[in-house]
């Protein structure tokens, strides 16, 4: 029974390696943890997130008619693998299947800075990992059409975060929280955007039935406040914040292969700020490797 | 069993923090125009279509100066601009008119809320409209 649990805790952080963001583009996501005991996992995603609704500064949240509810889609792709004993390494890229432009990249360290301890709630066990992003996709102010979609972030970051897990018989939760420094860049001469903080925390449930794992989610964002410039007037953009909601839905296949259904709504839980709020299916499938 | 009070607990705090968007929002109205501040530079705008969130909006105008003169500039910039949000959003296309007026095209106010536009002869700022979506 607890070598099932194992098994489907694999997946307890499987998810896409991107999704629309703060802003009109997608921002890349936790990296995906080899736990029980795999060499190296394949993961591939495709997602779609709509836009429902926009959020000013002062907070009030403006629902879309239906018509103006713009959709956008990403397919990625994750390959994480061990490179030594409790050292896993990972790279994820991703691409707009609308016209096939690439998204930014992630590369990905991951310590088990807490093995696998046996206490009287369960197993319990802790990572911390380092994650650097490279704005190799499209900006919002790259967009030569509007046709095209953004695909990055605009700004490469440097992320540090941890990773908790705890694991029962057919339950396990999970936490997790991540701090990303954002670099500055100048996307033309007197249009750019200066240095910036974004932080998310995160925590999760989910239940296992046979070969079946339910799973819901909570995140709360927060971007900080930055300078920027536009045609060469100053100004400053406002901090941001929201709680995107998860559902998921994953059927374990004999091999050590998964696919999951994705349901993510960022318009259950405020307060929200000065942001984007949207709802994405994503479906996700994995394969580990022994 | 103690995590999962944890876990409820949490949920219940995040829940109680403030106004959920789906309980409490608004729904998308008529949008409002205005500019920003007194200006040398007078503008006369007509919306042919829009302006709307997500489709073309496109506009006419034309500008005076204090005197009432119709402006020819040698090289008009339009920018759409969120300044809350420090973006932009695609180029727009202008089509210069007999009439001395500029038909500017393929506006695309991608997302709600206040936008700038920001009318430019050059590197000179002209006059600026501010949109709410
Ligand atoms: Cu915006």
């Amino acid at each position: 029974m607890r070598g099932q649990a194992v098994l489907f805790l694999a997946f307890v952080l499987a998810g896409p390696s991107a999704r629309a963001a703060a802003c009109c583009g997608p921002s890349a996501s936790l990296p995906s943890l080899l736990t029980s005991g795999e060499r190296w996992k394949l993961q591939g995603g495709l997602s779609q997130t709509t836009a429902i609704a926009d959020v000013g500064t002062n907070g009030e949240a403006v629902f879309r008619r239906p018509g103006d509810r713009r959709s956008m889609s990403l397919m990625s792709l994750e390959v994480a693998g061990e490179i030594r004993e409790s050292w896993q390494a990972g790279i994820t890229a991703s691409r707009s299947p609308r016209d096939g432009r690439a998204g930014d990249l992630s590369l990905q360290v991951m310590h088990e800075a807490l093995p696998e301890t046996d206490g009287p709630r369960g197993l319990m066990r802790a990572f911390v990992f380092l994650q650097a992003t490279f704005p190799t996709g499209r900006a919002l102010e790259e967009l030569q059409s509007p046709e095209e979609d953004p695909t990055g972030e605009g700004r490469g970051s440097v992320a540090l975060g941890a990773v908790g897990i705890r694991r029962g018989w057919s339950d396990d939760q999970f936490v997790s929280a991540r701090l990303r420094r954002f670099s500055s860049r100048v996307f033309s001469e007197g249009t750019g955007i200066s240095s910036s903080w974004k932080a998310d925390l995160a925590a999760g449930t989910g239940r296992t039935w046979g070969a079946w794992r339910g799973g819901v989610s909570v995140r709360a964002e927060h971007e900080g406040a930055r300078d920027v410039m536009s045609g060469g007037v100053p100004g400053q953009a406002a901090e941001n914040y929201r709680f995107p909601v998860g559902f998921s839905g994953s059927y374990f296949f004999k091999g050590g292969a998964m696919a999951q259904l994705q349901y993510t709504d960022d318009t259950l839980l405020g307060p929200v700020r000065n942001i984007l709020l949207g709802r994405g299916f994503a479906l996700v499938f994995a394969q580990r490797f022994y | 069993m103690k995590m999962r009070l944890l876990m409820l607990s949490l949920l219940s705090t995040l829940l109680a923090c403030g106004p959920s968007p789906i309980l409490q929002h608004a729904t998308a109205g008529e949008p409002t125009q205005r500019v920003a501040e007194k200006a040398e530079t007078r503008l006369h705008s007509r919306w042919l279509q829009g302006p709307a969130v997500g489709s073309e909006s496109v506009l006419v105008a034309s500008f005076t100066d204090q005197n009432g003169q119709v402006l020819t500039l040698s090289n008009l910039q339009v920018e759409l601009w969120m300044p809350d949000m420090g973006h932009g959003s695609a180029p727009v296309k202008i089509e210069a008119q007999a009439d001395g007026s500029y038909l500017i095209k393929q506006m695309y106010f991608i997302m709600g809320g206040t936008w700038e536009v920001h009318f430019r002869d050059g590197d000179r700022v002209l006059v600026t409209l501010v949109v709410n979506l």
